[in-house]
């Protein structure tokens, strides 16, 4: 997984798969983040093709976490499927999803 | 028991302790036998060497003991023929000469003065007085007459043409002493008118027999012997009596056809000198023959040594060499097995111990090895291994109990859980209006899908299909739990968004792990066809019309439910027609991939609803069921697949209208 900081954003770019396999990897990656205090995330889904309902909870899960410890949450570039399912599943209501990383990095300053 | 023992006799021939012992013998002989035969190659030659300088030392010895007995020989008839030229003599003072020479010399057999005819006496032919030993003392004879012309013999005309002392072959004499032996002729002359004339020959006689008794008392080792060979090669002297005279080196040679001892005897009557090995033409055993040259007598002497008891000593030296190291391998043998077998013995145990273990018995008693060496480390790393082994596989056997127990627990949860899923169909055979099928397929034995119908009253039927993140356990006690709250909380005259918003205030208490659970559910009224719904984050279901137009329902937006207390629910309207069937499915369906990986889709859904001709609920659903299974083949289930089917067939008065 590829992690990468932007000034005080740390972006993690989500795997090709994001189902029941590689959820565990994401969930201790962004729990280890959020540990180590990092006030804003923003996931990276140009890559991701595929995503189930347990790739879902854990961006539920590490949303909340954040929102907790007083950081933010983001998400971008969805492919068109992911987008979907996020709209379908009404979490695209409460996540903040933007198209481009650069928008996401533009809107977090 | 008896495997056991058939084990140890078959390796056998394989064992360490014997291909050990095999190898270090053979690297052992090896050595043995190439030291043996070196040592015995060159303690050959050492005593060929020793042979040779000895055989000449006996040769020169004895020829020089032979010469010198011959020149004594040749002194007398020497002086004699020197006083006979010098002085005047009278016939008794030659016969007196003649005799005091064969008295004063052993050695001499007989010797005579052989005149010329009518040398001595102008009236004699022949005068040769001849004194010669017999058994009683000294014989006289008178050599010459008819019978016996002395003048034409070798020992007389030979040494009157060569005018000088010459010894002749041996011959056999009748005229004097009837025995054989050799002359030694000198020729005198006397010096009359002016010019020296011949007058005869001064002669001394050796008997061979004489001579072959100073040869036979040449010892060489215990069989070896000595002989003679006169200037033609004919036998002089010889321990064989019958080759004396009869046979000469040549004949020898000749009869047996080796071309070598005829080369010997060659350079033997050349005056050649030398040492060589003769096989049996000449002698019975393989031999060596030291030869070399009586110069005065013009004969050789030939010195045998048989070769065995030349080499007597170093063979008995080489065999009992031999039996040393060859008692020394065997004994070798024995200790080279025993050391091996002591090291392999622990092997042996350990191996048939192995053998026990292998067929289970990890019980078995490992003989604690204490010797220090690698053999005493294995046996202990093996008992090690055994050890945890045992363990191993007692840990083994409980996880695989624990798991048993796990799976038949889940077996009995899939099928409290199944049996929570209503399974009767028709669900509600006297409601005529309405005709409902459903079919759940969960991935693993317990499921995350849910699907619930009942009657609120008389004329409202509520259903539900809902998916719940993830699978197995933890999604299905959240399945359980959403679907008792369901049914506790609808009732009739509460609206689907209500229902929606109450359970999910519940379900958001006390959810850490942030499981969620997608709903659709509505509530129809069978006396009209009208239906209201709500839904929580669920794929929208498809209508069927009584025409076959399959269409989407347009569902309103809603979140999944357990993520947010405070989230909202709407709901919507719609009229069923009588025939129109509404299909409810979770995406186990839509994303069930073949082994191309490509998803059943959507559109591939719609098209197979679209094509199947059937009208009933059941028959609808189970040609989805079908369709789907035929595109997944062999493929395995990742997520559950639950299709719910509810058709509206119209209210009793349309029934009747159309029968």
């Amino acid at each position: 997984m590829d992690i990468k900081k932007h000034g005080n954003v740390t972006i993690v770019t989500i795997p090709e798969r994001f189902d029941a396999h590689s959820s565990r990897d994401v969930e201790n990656v962004l729990q280890k983040l959020i540990d180590k205090g990092s006030k804003a995330v923003l996931c990276n889904f140009k890559q991701t093709e595929y995503i189930s309902s347990a790739g879902l909870r854990v961006l539920l899960a590490a949303m909340k976490t954040l929102k907790k410890s007083g950081g933010h949450f983001y998400l971008c570039s969805t492919s068109s499927f992911v987008q979907e399912v996020l709209e379908t599943s009404g979490l695209a209501s409460i996540l903040k999803i933007f198209l481009t990383e650069k928008d996401a990095l533009e809107h977090i300053r | 028991m008896n495997s056991m023992v058939t084990v140890r006799k078959k390796d056998k021939k394989g064992s360490l302790a014997f291909k050990l012992s095999c190898f270090i013998l053979a690297g052992v002989v090896i050595v043995f036998l190439t030291a043996f035969f070196y040592n015995y190659h060159y303690s050959r030659k050492i005593v060929m060497e020793n042979v040779e300088a000895n055989a000449r030392n006996l040769a020169h010895a004895t020829v020089n003991k032979i010469e010198s007995l011959l020149q004594g020989v040749e002194k007398i008839p020497r002086y004699i023929a020197f006083s006979l030229e010098r002085k005047d003599y009278t016939r008794e003072d030659l016969m007196e000469m003649i005799k005091n020479g064969v008295i004063a010399s052993t050695e001499i057999f007989g010797s005579t003065v052989a005149f010329e005819p009518y040398a001595f006496d102008p009236r004699l032919l022949y005068f040769a007085p001849y004194y010669y030993k017999d058994e009683d003392g000294i014989e006289f004879c008178s050599l010459g007459r008819d019978s016996y012309r002395y003048f034409y013999r070798d020992w007389y005309l030979i040494p009157r043409e060569l005018k000088r002392p010459v010894w002749s072959e041996p011959y056999y004499d009748e005229g004097g002493g009837n025995i054989i032996m050799a002359t030694y002729s000198v020729p005198f002359s006397r010096f009359l008118n002016g010019e020296s004339q011949f007058m005869g020959v001064v002669t001394a006689d050796i008997s061979l027999d004489w001579l072959m008794n100073i040869i036979s008392g040449v010892s060489v080792y215990r069989s070896g012997y000595a002989f003679l060979i006169s200037q033609n090669g004919v036998f002089v002297t010889h321990p064989d009596k019958e080759l004396i005279m009869h046979e000469s080196i040549f004949s020898i040679a000749e009869a047996a056809g080796d071309a070598g001892l005829r080369e010997t005897g060659r350079d033997m009557i050349r005056g050649g000198e030398g040492f060589v090995s003769l096989k049996s033409a000449l002698t019975v055993r393989d031999s060596w023959m030291y030869y070399a040259y009586l110069p005065s007598v013009g004969w050789s002497i030939g010195i045998i040594f048989p070769e065995d008891e030349l080499f007597a000593d170093v063979r008995e030296l080489n065999r009992e060499v031999l039996i040393i190291g060859s008692v020394g391998v065997v004994f070798l043998f024995f200790i080279v097995i025993l050391i091996a077998s002591s090291i392999t013995k622990p092997l042996r145990i350990l191996a048939i111990e192995t053998a026990e273990i292998a067929r289970g018995n990890l019980d078995i008693q490992v003989p604690l090895i204490k010797s220090k060496d690698e053999v005493g480390e294995l046996s202990r790393s093996f008992g090690n291994m055994r050890t945890a082994l045992k363990e191993y596989i007692a840990h083994l056997a409980e996880t695989t109990a624990a798991k048993e127990r796990i799976e038949s627990e889940l077996k009995i949860a899939r099928r409290i859980q199944m049996s929570f899923l209503p399974k009767k169909f028709p669900p509600f055979p006297e409601k005529r209006e309405i005709d409902i099928y459903a079919m759940i397929e969960p991935a693993k034995e317990v499921g995350g899908d849910l699907y619930d119908f009942f009657l609120l009253n008389e004329d409202h039927v509520f259903f539900t299909i809902g998916d719940v993140s993830e699978k197995g356990v933890p999604a299905a006690l959240f399945m359980a739990v959403t679907k008792t709250l369901m049914k506790g909380i609808a009732a009739y005259g509460i609206e689907p968004s209500d229902l929606l918003v109450k359970v999910n205030q519940e379900l958001c208490k006390e959810n850490e792990s942030m499981m969620f659970v997608t709903v659709f559910c509505g509530i129809l009224d069978c006396r009209t066809g009208n239906l209201t719904f709500s839904n929580a984050g669920h794929n929208p279901p498809l209508i069927i019309h009584a025409d076959g137009k399959v269409e989407w329902l347009h569902v309103p937006k809603g979140l999944v439910l357990g993520v947010m207390e405070d989230a909202e629910y709407k709901s919507e309207r719609t009229v069923l027609h009588a025939g129109d069937t509404i299909f409810l499915y979770t995406d186990g369906v839509t994303e069930a991939v073949n082994s191309e990986k490509h998803v059943y889709s959507e559109e591939r859904l719609i098209r197979s609803l679209q094509e199947s001709n059937v009208t009933k609920t059941e028959l609808i659903v189970k040609t989805v069921m079908q369709s789907l299974k035929d595109f997944t083949g062999d493929e395995p289930q990742y997520d559950d697949i639950t299709i719910v089917s509810v058709q509206f067939k119209g209210t009793v008065e349309d029934e009747s209208v159309t029968t």
